[in-house]
């Protein structure tokens, strides 16, 4: 078996994290639709359960063989139809690319109108995700450890500035419209979890207490979570509806001080944020290329990958479809056979083959 | 290989470098028309819109940029708005607008009509304040004191904060359909040669319609429910002390909605009340007992209840809901309000309040009494 590039489970928690952030700070009517953001606060704690159950799996699978991962286990067990199955791996992180992407389009386009041209800005986001895509995850995640400490000071500095422009009045009962946004709520938290099968690649690269570290992280993003809604909905009350993006429309609003209009705090973490998460996922696409074709072609890859996904750029009104709300339904039964019904089938394999072994 | 990898991303940066470095088409300062203040009209069927703006192409001084006030119109607010370009040649920047005044006119016809700007825009703030005007906004944003213009941002810090007299607060109201949005009341004064500004009160909307204004002892109750301490001051007639002259440090307001079968709903309002009394127009009474001091606080009481009842009635027998009644009902009795809340609005008038009251008074100042 190869080498393996080897981080430690911290720095892989703060990459994850700092992923799934990206998701929760651009939360709102693109990705919800009409759904009641404040229903979302029951859907956390229970996304945060599920995430945990779907979780089962990948880590039973990481804990048969902790030297193997999701696409190696698929190479030995499969053969050949393994590599096949290892397409749509690849074809799953490439679609949380091109999605991370699209919302980036979105938010630059709508909330920021940057006099230079959206295209451009996104080549060049791509070009240096590429770049750290082809670096690998030991340079990603000594970029994420800056950016994660970057991160969670913003974050305490933004909950500082908007606590004091909390308003009770503004904190409807829960439900109130009933249970269905609670529902959608939990439908859009697990379809953006694509961590949960980027951990299925990248468990084994990282040394350390892994079951803490999936305790923490999961606790630590459905917490963030909340507290943004409670942020959100107690300091905008009903105007958050109208906000496409009303995390960066709050960091507008806090005040601390003599600091104001914090969204160029939110634009720095936010944009660092798309950068880690864009290169971690080219990387895991290169990953599974490299188990198919070689390492020669992973790098180039990576190249052709940022290319295409740069395209989206230039026929962004044709690719509505990637952050629209049909996304959710697809994304999800796309993680469930690749986080769980996958996994699965490898470990009743793995196990019958060791039964089978141990006769 | 590698030479030729590493020569071509340094090709590739020294590109980026010269082209790309976002210096070029980046608009200098003196060639934008920084928005302070907006002043919404309506003439016959077009939008007036005045702006004060810093003009950093003939400034005043070095310290201090010179304030421009443009007027244009438009069939719509943003066709208005891009004739200050044509007007000026200046590229109007909308992020550092402090304040949008609206006309009595414009809040008539309704504000949806033209608020969508302030809401979409990119450059635009959720907390720019909002407030209407008797008469037209413009007035008040070209007002001169001497030769000198009235600043946007002098305007701007006239309304309290935690009024919530802003965009925000506006449209979170209308869309929220259950409380109605009120805004800050300016109107310009004139003393003895010179115009001031003057935060005369509230103006009350039904729905984005200006319905009506509070003035007097009106704004004075809406202030206390809105928790704005030092709004005016607040005169209370009483045996032993003559006329004293109160103002309101801090106001705290718990509502308490009851459902009643086969009535209507009664609100129990309790409010505490801090009160400062600081001047008395008297003979110098040093000696007063604490009977008369107690005294003093019951025609205090007296008089803010008044003020409350009349406050209450003006407002709710105009069913607006500008208090926040309907959201303190939701909260607490959400499966109730279901059934109701689609006439809401109608059910107002027919509710009960019951005012209670906490005073605390306390006699400032140097002088013994």
């Amino acid at each position: 078996m190869e080498k393996r590039p080897a981080i430690s489970v911290s720095q892989l928690f703060c990459l994850l994290f700092i992923s799934r952030m990206v998701v929760s700070m651009t939360y709102g009517n693109i990705l919800i639709g009409s759904s009641d953001i404040w229903d979302h606060l029951i859907s956390a704690p229970i996304s945060a359960i599920l995430a945990w159950i779907i979780l089962i799996p990948i880590y039973y699978l990481f804990v048969l063989d902790k030297k193997m991962n999701v696409l190696d286990n698929l190479q030995e067990l499969f053969g050949k139809i393994g590599l096949g199955l290892i397409i749509f791996y690849i074809l799953y992180f490439l679609l949380v690319s091109f999605h991370t992407v699209s919302v980036f389009e979105k938010f630059i386009f709508n909330a920021i109108n940057p006099p230079i041209s959206v295209p451009f800005l996104t080549i060049l986001l791509l070009f240096s995700s590429c770049y750290g895509a082809y670096k690998g995850i030991e340079a990603i995640s000594r970029a994420s450890g800056f950016i994660f400490v970057f991160m969670v000071f913003a974050m305490i500095f933004f909950l500082i500035s908007l606590i004091s422009s909390i308003e009770p009045v503004n904190y409807k009962p829960l439900m109130f419209g009933g249970t269905e946004s609670v529902f959608e709520g939990i439908k859009l938290l697990i379809s953006q979890s694509s961590c949960i099968p980027a951990m299925g690649v990248l468990l084994p690269m990282a040394k350390g207490n892994h079951k803490k570290g999936i305790i923490i992280w999961n606790s630590g993003v459905y917490l963030v979570f909340a507290a943004l809604i409670m942020l959100v909905v107690g300091t905008m009350g009903d105007f958050a509806q109208t906000q496409l993006f009303p995390v960066y429309t709050a960091a507008g609003i806090g005040k601390f001080g003599s600091f104001k209009h914090l969204d160029s705090l939110y634009l720095g973490i936010w944009i660092s944020g798309i950068f880690i998460k864009l290169s971690l996922f080219l990387m895991l696409t290169g990953e599974g290329i490299k188990k198919i074709w070689g390492e020669q072609v992973r790098k180039k890859s990576i190249l052709i990958f940022g290319f295409l996904i740069s395209l989206t750029s230039f026929f962004s009104d044709k690719l509505e479809l990637l952050s629209s709300p049909f996304m959710t339904n697809f994304l999800i039964w796309f993680l469930m056979i690749i986080s769980v019904v996958i996994p699965l089938v490898l470990i009743l394999v793995k196990l019958k083959k060791r039964r089978r072994s141990v006769i | 290989m590698k030479i030729v990898a590493r020569r071509s991303i340094l090709f590739f940066c020294t590109v980026f470098l010269i082209f790309f470095c976002g210096c070029s088409g980046g608009i200098e300062l003196h060639e934008k028309f920084i928005i302070q203040g907006i002043a919404v009209d309506k003439d016959e069927e077009k939008y007036k819109l005045t702006a004060q703006a810093y003009d950093f192409q003939t400034p005043k001084d070095e310290q201090e940029p010179n304030i421009r006030v443009v007027e244009v119109s438009g069939r719509t607010l943003l066709e208005a708005l891009d004739n200050i370009k044509k007007k000026t040649s200046l590229n109007p920047v909308y992020s550092q607008n402090m304040i949008i005044l609206m006309g009595e006119d414009v809040a008539k016809s309704g504000v949806n009509n033209f608020i969508d700007f302030f809401i979409r825009h990119c450059e635009t703030r959720p907390k720019v304040k909002l407030c209407v005007c008797s008469g037209d906004a413009s007035d008040i944003l070209k007002a001169k004191d001497g030769d000198k213009t009235l600043k946007a941002s002098n305007i701007h810090d006239l309304i309290p904060d935690e009024l919530g007299s802003d965009v925000m607060h506006f449209v979170g109201d209308v869309y929220g359909k259950i409380s109605d949005p009120y805004v800050a009341w300016l109107d310009l004064s004139e003393n003895s040669g010179s115009k001031e500004i003057v935060f005369k009160g509230v103006g009350l909307f039904h729905d984005d319609v200006l319905d009506e204004f509070l003035e007097n002892d009106d704004a004075f109750g809406f202030m206390i429910f809105k928790g704005i301490p030092n709004f005016s001051s607040c005169v209370v007639k009483n045996d032993y002390f003559g006329e004293v002259t109160c103002s309101v440090t801090n106001s705290d307001i718990k509502t308490v909605p009851e459902i009643i079968e086969n009535s209507y709903p009664v609100f129990k309002i309790n409010i505490s009340v801090d009160i400062s009394a600081f001047a008395f127009d008297s003979d110098y009474k040093t000696n007063a007992s604490e009977s008369d001091i107690k005294g003093l606080e019951k025609s205090i009481e007296a008089k803010l209840g008044s003020i409350y009842e009349s406050l209450l009635k003006k407002i709710t027998s105009a069913n607006i809901d500008a208090l926040g009644f309907g959201k303190v009902m939701r909260n607490s009795h959400p499966e109730y309000f279901k059934k109701i809340s689609d006439n809401w609005r109608n059910i107002i008038s027919k509710c009960k309040y019951e005012v209670t009251q906490d005073v605390k008074l306390s006699i400032t100042g140097k002088e013994p009494i």
